[in-house]
């Protein structure tokens, strides 16, 4: 029960986070990392869920262009070596971006807690 | 206990009762800095560039960055898009190797509809290209593109083509077609958002810029500084300085001295050697070394790199009679320097009764460049004529000046002010470009020198090329094409359906005062040194249905020793071997069938190695006879003897050589060395001319102080040496090493050079000299193969080293390269109607409609 709650919390973040991406950019990720963090004040680890939140909302985004067709692994692979990264590095990487932007975010509205 | 700790002893407090059930304890005060820290840390990365990184945010987003481009690779099966000015409705079909076949109701909407679906698929492309001969890549890389940028408007080219652009008529066809093109592509880019610009965009944090009609003609002059800024002079001059006016005028010769040409002889059956005695290496002619200094971009020659032609072009066509099936052929493979995405894109074009023309398009240019349509099919090789020449002006003021003196009258310079931008628009730097009534000038080594050049001249190749299209058999063709297609000259060969055959050295040849050759910086002070007009047509090298039955051409000399206008370009701006073998070839065979033409294009066989093989064997067995034999000289002789002569890929003597080629141009020409670099290299026609001549005095080799050597002295050592370093390099010659495709490779790059978007080290059969070259950086080759039988139904194949789409990810990028290495040409589909490809054979479908 305790787990689904954190799930669902993950959840609801990775999918404000992708409808975000989607319809502002990148930049959205801190707004809603902040956001959310200073909103649920009841949960300690606002700063991991935002992250895993994002990443996975970033993930989502991802397998959404790879249902459409997009082929993501050549992406990565190609990308990848012209950042000279192994393909696996490259999705790790950006996933990393975007949980870094949202958990950090969120971390900082912590601090704006109720005492 | 503390609630962190608590969290982690199990039971029901265990870890997901820290995660959401735990009391309220604000982070600690080095958490929360350290998290400010690391957030502004990655949003400075996502907004600002990092090294040679564009700003992680834009680039990594997952809509709108890299990760975008994988959603554009393939184009969506079907599509209907609203486009501005069409007049009627268009129909594009993409056939199974992604060519789009435009079926327009105008001639209007059907270059519109052009402009759209080469945007869609080489948006990049068409940009960079025109941003690099308009001298503007600053404005889109930064300060680092200044150097590149400063090249074509030194030499003018923005300048001319706006004065092309303004010269047109806005009632020409020209006109009408450059506007239409202009809003097809840019219908594309205001649709685009940025998730959807190309990915090298989103590398270079940059975007698209909207496609002015110019853009058109700037990527024309382009072709002409690719193709036609060949200056020959230098050669001569540079070697004049060292040797002395007649050993130079003797190795640089204005006419190449094997004779194959382009426009066939009366009674020869083959080719002509005319080899003079060359003169000796003399003493410094003191007015080269003043003159030599006058010549822009001076570069040092590698000693041991024999010269060659990259752009080595071929065609050839057969007349009904030689062909097993009784249809004329053409054959054409115009090479130049490969990249990804091709420098050609293909393209079928139909407007009922009035245009049906299929063929390769440049990106950015609204015509079909090498093609067919019913009646005729038609490719070009370069004519490598000098079209280029300098002159030295007298001006008021060394520094700054102001006017320049012509016949003894001031004249006012011109001046053109060339600001140069970055990518906010700021403006990085300045250059004056000063022109007089020949073109730009511009000062070497303290001397102010003009020049006058046939691409910066009014033209209209885009008519010529749009005429072409339209021709009916070879005579229209040629005439129509000789009207307006002026630069860069143009070996334009064409058959029909008819059974006719033709080639045509087509372009502006300048007629000049005195001796008419361009081999000199002349007096700028006077009149008399201009240029007297152009040839005229009729003098043009060219032939129409010659007896012998077909017609060739490889970028050698177009015509004979001898024509009332004699002078095109020198024998170093020529190449022989190539014209040999396929003269060879064609007259081997008079049966010849669309399989063979497609064969030929990558024959292996080398008619360079045929005429210095046998020198090699000679000089060895010689040596034996003088006592002055060795083991390394009898293995490498016994090898070289053992080779067949070609350049296929498992070939296990080609290597050797070509290694001993090196060593025989580097230790034959070190007269014109120049405190140890090499200032100039004669062509191997002359080098082949000089092995007849075995006690010549250009074969000593100044190195070895009291020994005069003579040619097999040199030719042996030459062996000797190349055995040498191809052992050390490759192993042993039977160990594998040697084989062809371990050595020699095609490099096709990117356009910015990113090797992830390129093809590397592609093996690939063919040397110097053969009919597909791979020279040695291997950048340069076929980079468009067509055969053509104009039989009543056109019959058509080709292939070029990549394919449709210039996105890295889309399937399309490189399809068509399996193809090319293997040298096989894909059958290309030429339907008369939409309906009449099927179904099957359509991989996508864009329906273009009118919107205001």
């Amino acid at each position: 029960m305790i787990a689904l709650r954190y799930v669902s919390r993950v959840a609801i973040v990775g999918s404000i986070c992708a409808l975000a991406t989607v319809w502002l950019g990148w930049m959205s990720l801190p707004v809603v990392g902040f956001i959310y963090s200073v909103i649920d004040q009841r949960v300690r680890a606002r700063g991991s869920i935002a992250a895993l939140g994002a990443a996975l909302g970033w993930l989502a985004i991802l397998g959404a262009e790879a249902a459409r067709g997009a082929d993501i692994r050549m992406a990565a692979v190609t990308v990848g070596a012209v950042m000279q990264l192994p393909a696996f590095a490259l999705v790790l990487v950006t996933l990393g971006f975007a949980a870094l932007l949202c958990g950090t975010a969120a971390v900082l509205g912590s601090s704006f807690d109720r005492r | 206990m503390p609630a962190v700790e608590k969290a982690f002893t199990g039971g029901e407090s265990g870890l997901a009762l820290y995660l959401t059930r735990t009391p309220i304890v604000p982070p600690k005060p080095l958490v929360l800095a350290l998290s400010a820290v690391a957030l502004c840390g990655v949003v400075y990365a996502g907004l600002r560039p990092v090294g040679p990184l564009p700003p992680l945010g834009r680039l990594l987003d997952p809509v709108s960055g890299v990760w975008g481009a994988a959603g554009n690779a393939l184009l969506p099966r079907n599509a209907t898009v609203g486009i501005p000015g069409l007049q009627g409705a268009v129909e594009v079909r993409y056939d199974d190797r992604g060519v789009p076949h435009i079926f327009a109701t105008t001639e209007e909407d059907a270059y519109r509809a052009l402009g759209y679906v080469v945007a869609r698929d080489r948006l990049f492309q068409l940009d960079i290209q025109t941003r690099a001969a308009s001298g503007r890549l600053t404005e889109l890389v930064g300060a680092r593109a200044l150097e590149l940028d400063e090249s074509p408007r030194l030499l003018g080219m923005p300048r001319a083509a706006e004065r092309k652009f303004a010269a047109l008529d806005s009632n020409s066809e020209s006109r009408r077609i450059l506007d239409a093109y202009a809003g097809g592509v840019n219908a594309y880019i205001d649709s685009l958002k940025p998730r959807d610009y190309p990915i090298e965009y989103k590398l270079l944090d940059a975007k698209p810029e909207r496609w002015q009609p110019i853009n058109s003609i700037h990527l024309l002059n382009r072709m002409g500084w690719t193709l036609a800024a060949g200056d020959p002079d230098h050669m001569l001059v540079r070697a004049a300085a060292l040797v002395g006016d007649s050993a130079a005028r003797s190795v640089f010769p204005l006419h190449t001295p094997i004779e194959e040409p382009i426009q066939p002889q009366p009674g020869w059956t083959g080719p002509h050697d005319h080899f003079e005695k060359i003169a000796a290496p003399g003493m410094p002619d003191s007015n080269a070394i003043t003159v030599s200094s006058l010549y822009r971009d001076f570069r040092a020659y590698d000693p041991a790199v024999e010269p060659q032609q990259a752009f080595a072009s071929n065609n050839w066509a057969v007349s009904p009679a030689r062909t097993r099936d009784g249809y004329a052929l053409l054959a054409g493979d115009p090479h130049l320097e490969l990249t990804l995405p091709s420098i050609w894109y293909e393209v079928h074009l139909v407007v009922p009764g009035k245009l049906d023309v299929y063929g390769v398009t440049i990106p950015g240019a609204p015509a079909v460049v090498i093609g067919f349509n019913r009646d005729i099919s038609w490719t070009f090789t370069n004519t490598s004529a000098d079209v280029m020449d300098f002159y030295r002006e007298t001006v008021d003021d060394s520094v700054n000046p102001a006017r320049y003196k012509l016949d003894g009258q001031w004249r006012p310079l011109s001046r053109r002010i060339e600001q140069y931008r970055d990518q906010s628009g700021r403006v990085i730097h300045t250059d004056t470009v000063r022109y007089t009534h020949r073109g730009p000038m511009t000062k070497e080594h303290g001397h102010w020198v003009s020049m006058r050049w046939t691409v910066l001249e009014p033209s209209s190749e885009l008519q010529a090329l749009y005429d072409a299209s339209h021709a009916h058999d070879t005579r229209e063709f040629q005439d129509v094409v000789s009207r307006s297609f002026f630069a860069p000259a143009q070996n334009m060969l064409v058959a029909d359906r008819n059974g006719s055959i033709a080639i045509r050295s087509t372009g502006h040849f300048p007629i000049r005062a005195g001796d008419g050759d361009g081999e000199t910086v002349r007096d700028g002070s006077t009149s008399a040194s201009d240029w007297k007009g152009f040839w005229p047509v009729d003098k043009y090298p060219q032939s129409f249905d010659p007896t012998q039955g077909f017609l060739a051409s490889a970028n050698q000399e177009p015509e004979a020793p001898g024509a009332e206008f004699g002078y095109l370009g020198t024998d170093h701006g020529y190449e022989v071997w190539r014209a040999l073998r396929i003269n060879q070839l064609l007259r081997a065979n008079a049966r010849v069938t669309p399989g063979e033409m497609m064969r030929w294009q990558t024959d292996p066989g080398s008619t360079r190695a045929d005429r210095f093989v046998p020198y090699f064997i000679a000089a060895a067995k010689a040596q034996h006879d003088r006592g002055r034999s060795s083991t390394v000289l009898d293995s490498a002789a016994t090898l070289l003897a053992q080779w067949d002569r070609t350049y296929t890929l498992d070939n296990q003597r080609a290597v050797l050589f070509e290694a001993a080629m090196r060593e025989l141009s580097n230790r034959t020409w070190d007269e014109l060395d120049r405190n140890g670099v090499r200032v100039a290299t004669p062509s191997t026609a002359v080098l082949a001319e000089l092995m007849t001549q075995p006690d010549n005095a250009w074969w000593d080799d100044r190195r070895t102080r009291g020994v005069v050597e003579d040619r097999d002295d040199v030719v042996a050592q030459s062996l000797v040496a190349a055995y040498d370093s191809v052992t050390r390099d490759y192993g042993a010659p039977n160990a594998g090493g040697w084989r062809w495709d371990k050595i020699r490779f095609t490099n096709i790059y990117h356009l910015l050079h990113i090797p992830a978007f390129s093809a590397l080290r592609i093996p690939v059969p063919g040397g110097t000299g053969t009919l597909t070259p791979s020279t040695g950086t291997g950048h340069y080759g076929p980079s468009w193969r067509m055969v053509v039988e104009m039989g009543p139904e056109v019959h058509a194949w080709g292939t070029f080293p990549g394919g449709q789409s210039g996105n890295p990810l889309s399937p399309r990028y490189s399809d068509h390269l399996a193809f090319w290495e293997r040298g096989k040409l894909q059958p290309l589909i030429f339907p008369r109607s939409s309906a009449d490809l099927p179904a099957n054979a359509t991989s996508a479908t864009l329906n273009l409609r009118p919107v205001k």
